[in-house]
């Protein structure tokens, strides 16, 4: 057992020293009564604590500029910040992409057109998608499932600098023809016929939802 | 512009915000490092002390992703510290609530499939069972009004020392030199004194809003 504010201090010095801290192991060197004086004591402090100074070493080393490298690597993407949070918040929500797809869609009710749902899907993780095109039935279902609002998701889905002038394949097949583009491993569904009415449908219904062709116009 | 280190955080995000209008995108995500660096450790520790080791790097690229998008934009940010804490706590907490309910899910598996849906990693980690139940209610915006409200009810000289000992980083010998030199009078035992009666008034605090273990208290 060990008094509340040497492990307060104690923390504070290895904050100091190390730019972070892990609390716990603290907390549990606590009583257990005082975890709860020290887990507000610790928040409330790091909440408060000063703007780390200028350290190019450690900045080279940081999260920051791990995140500096990934904006680089988004920069006038169609999808913005798409190819790297949506995978992040599918990770949070520990779900393959199979998984999404199936519950994304039932939630935008395209039953029967679950290849078209995975396509679009993983045009737009993979940033082919233009992200003022994702209507917002898609991005209020995907915040669902995901946990995030659509405001979130729009506002994630923003280009970032100018356009790139090379389009990425999947971006250049999606917006270079009529027929809805799919990755070579997902087959039409064998069952439907080529000019299967409901198939057409469901063709149309994915396309203006994901790429908002024809949207405004029925 | 120069060394962005010594601009402040608001300075350095309006510079943040030209580059972003001119159109120089690389210097202004360098801009952008820089400010998500200054607060890159308190947010760690932070999300430390809520999550399991291996989910705290994709927090904190959440984090920033969710703060460039807003930096970039015309969203009026008052204080960069506060908007980022304030997106920390949301995005840490939506963390937890995904652990906990993968601890769940995983507890429910027959034992054979525990393990199987790894193919997001699925390293649960492992808190203590006692601050687990403290930190799933107590956020960091909660602790700091509670602080704040104990805080409030000490004489002048004991909330200095709090100040200064207490949130602030000065050791009790320190806190001793300041106060004296300010006129005041204190020893080191003093300090210890009133650092120890505010935690017990803090406790007090905390067990009436609801945030204690309630486990041998």
């Amino acid at each position: 057992m060990t008094d509340v504010s040497i492990l307060f201090d104690e923390f504070k010095h290895e904050f100091n020293r190390d730019g972070y801290a892990d609390p716990r192991p603290f907390l549990s060197r606590a009583p257990v009564d005082d975890r709860a004086t020290l887990e507000a004591l610790i928040a409330a402090y790091l909440e408060a604590a000063p703007a780390a100074s200028s350290d190019e070493a450690a900045y080279a080393d940081s999260a920051a500029r791990r995140l500096v490298s990934v904006l680089d690597e988004v920069v006038g993407e169609s999808g913005g910040l798409w190819p790297q949070a949506l995978p992040l918040l599918r990770r949070r929500a520990r779900m393959r992409r199979h998984e999404l797809v199936s519950r994304l869609t039932a939630e935008l009710d395209l039953a029967g057109g679950e290849d078209l749902v995975r396509a679009a899907f993983h045009e737009m993780e993979s940033g082919g998608l233009y992200s003022q095109d994702v209507q917002p039935p898609v991005l209020e279902a995907l915040g669902r499932i995901l946990g995030e609002s659509a405001d979130t998701l729009r506002s994630l889905g923003r280009r970032l600098g100018p356009p790139r002038a090379q389009l990425g394949t999947a971006t250049a097949f999606a917006r270079g023809g009529d027929s809805v583009w799919r990755p070579p491993s997902t087959p039409r569904a064998a069952e439907s016929a080529p000019n299967d009415p409901k198939r057409i449908e469901l063709e149309r219904r994915v396309d203006q939802l994901f790429r908002g062709r024809g949207a405004g116009q029925e | 512009m120069g060394d962005l280190s010594r601009l402040s955080d608001g300075a350095l995000l309006a510079h943040l915000r030209k580059l972003v209008a001119d159109g120089r995108d690389s210097e202004a995500r360098d801009a952008f490092g820089r400010l998500f660096f200054r607060y890159e450790g308190a947010l760690r520790s932070r999300a430390l002390g809520k999550l399991p080791a291996d989910d705290v790097d994709d927090v904190l690229q959440l984090i920033g992703l969710k703060f460039w998008a807003k930096a970039c934009s015309t969203r009026e940010i008052g204080s960069v510290k506060a908007y980022l804490h304030g997106i920390a706590r949301n995005v840490i907490a939506d963390q937890a609530d995904a652990v906990n309910k993968r601890r769940k899910h995983n507890a429910l598996l027959p034992s054979e499939h525990v393990g199987v849906n790894d193919s997001v990693g699925d390293d649960s980690g492992e808190l203590d069972p006692g601050y687990e139940q403290v930190e799933s209610r107590l956020t960091a915006s909660g602790a700091g009004l509670i602080i704040r409200h104990v805080r409030a009810k000490l004489n002048p000289l004991h909330a200095r020392v709090i100040d200064l000992c207490e949130l602030g980083d000065c050791t009790p010998d320190a806190t001793v030199d300041l106060i004296r030199a300010e006129g005041g009078e204190i020893t080191r035992d003093n300090v210890y004194q009133i650092r120890s009666r505010f935690h017990v008034e803090l406790k007090k605090a905390l067990h009436s809003a609801g945030f204690d273990c309630g486990v041998g208290s």
